[in-house]
């Protein structure tokens, strides 16, 4: 992947979006932030470019959560699963109240720095925006976030919603193997999800009778419009 | 410990024998065990401790722990 040449913000739009994937991931059980979640995202928080240009291709809210929902039940995303809380409970260990210590001792947000600070050193280097980067849970769409950044930056913007959609749409194009380093693959297999084959976001836009080529150049036209 | 959660209370008692849960608790506890480490690390080296003495503490060799923690504590102080 070619380096971010500068540091790019996100916009409030940006930073909703990726509020409301975390909640969809919440939703669905899942511990990780991927890219079907910020596809939901976007659509969540409804008012910009990337959702309209979705909703008007037919890929709405309830859509997608269906062809989530199918993916589930085709074993291609993980059904809910236990959360390191729950895990942790068996052991009796309380999370919580590990958490509450560390926060009274080192600070309300020490725990979640270190959490991040230990995931990335497992893990590829990625874009964080800064409003992507308060939830401990892994990142899978560095790469999808990655791609975004550069389309800002083509166009001297901060990154916001249609840069993330071209983002998920261009990551979506390569097989999840794509760029992914074995510690990635490894946390992907815990996680419950498959380490090769074609992205979710893929599998979900052509079962729609879409292509991810077509989306693309939607959002493209309707970016050069706004300029 | 005592547990009051339902949820949590049947999967404690499926995890006495079931690999599946047994082996991800096992990974979950040491996902919490390096985000403790590098708490303390840190908070040793902001209080002045040497490599050597924080890696004397964690039973390990100081290339170990400077390996582990020394690059990233300097990333972070350079943003």
């Amino acid at each position: 992947m070619e380096p971010i040449p500068r540091p790019v913000d996100a916009t409030k739009a940006a930073g909703t979006a990726s509020a409301r994937a975390r909640m969809e991931a919440r939703r669905l059980g899942h511990h990780y932030l991927g890219a079907e979640h910020l596809l939901l995202g976007l659509l969540l928080e409804g008012d910009n470019l990337a959702a309209r240009v979705l909703v008007a291709l037919g890929l709405d809210l309830e859509t997608v959560r269906a062809e989530v929902d199918h993916l589930i039940d085709q074993g291609v995303l993980p059904g809910p699963q236990p959360s390191d809380g729950e895990l942790l409970a068996t052991l009796g260990v309380d999370l919580k109240a590990v958490h509450g210590r560390l926060q009274a001792t080192f600070g309300e947000h020490a725990y979640w720095e270190a959490a991040q600070r230990v995931r990335r050193r497992s893990t590829q280097p990625v874009t964080h925006t800064p409003h992507i980067s308060t939830d401990p849970s892994p990142l899978l769409c560095g790469r999808a976030l990655h791609i975004a950044a550069h389309e800002a930056i083509t166009r001297d913007q901060e990154v916001g919603p249609e840069h993330l959609l071209l983002g998920l749409l261009g990551d979506a194009e390569d097989p999840v193997e794509t760029d992914l380093a074995p510690q990635d693959r490894r946390q992907r297999v815990l996680l419950g999800l498959p380490d090769h084959g074609p992205s979710p976001v893929r599998l979900l836009v052509e079962s729609h009778g879409l292509t991810l080529d077509q989306l693309r150049r939607a959002v493209r036209e309707e970016l050069d419009q706004g300029q | 410990m005592e547990t009051t959660d339902p949820e949590v209370a049947t999967l404690a008692a499926a995890s006495s024998r079931d690999p599946e849960l047994g082996l991800r608790a096992v990974a979950a506890l040491r996902g919490l065990l390096e985000v403790l480490e590098a708490l303390q690390v840190d908070n040793a080296r902001t209080n002045g401790w040497s490599w050597q003495d924080i890696a004397s503490r964690l039973g390990v060799t100081k290339q170990a722990v400077h390996q582990k923690h020394g690059p990233r504590s300097r990333t972070r102080q350079g943003r």
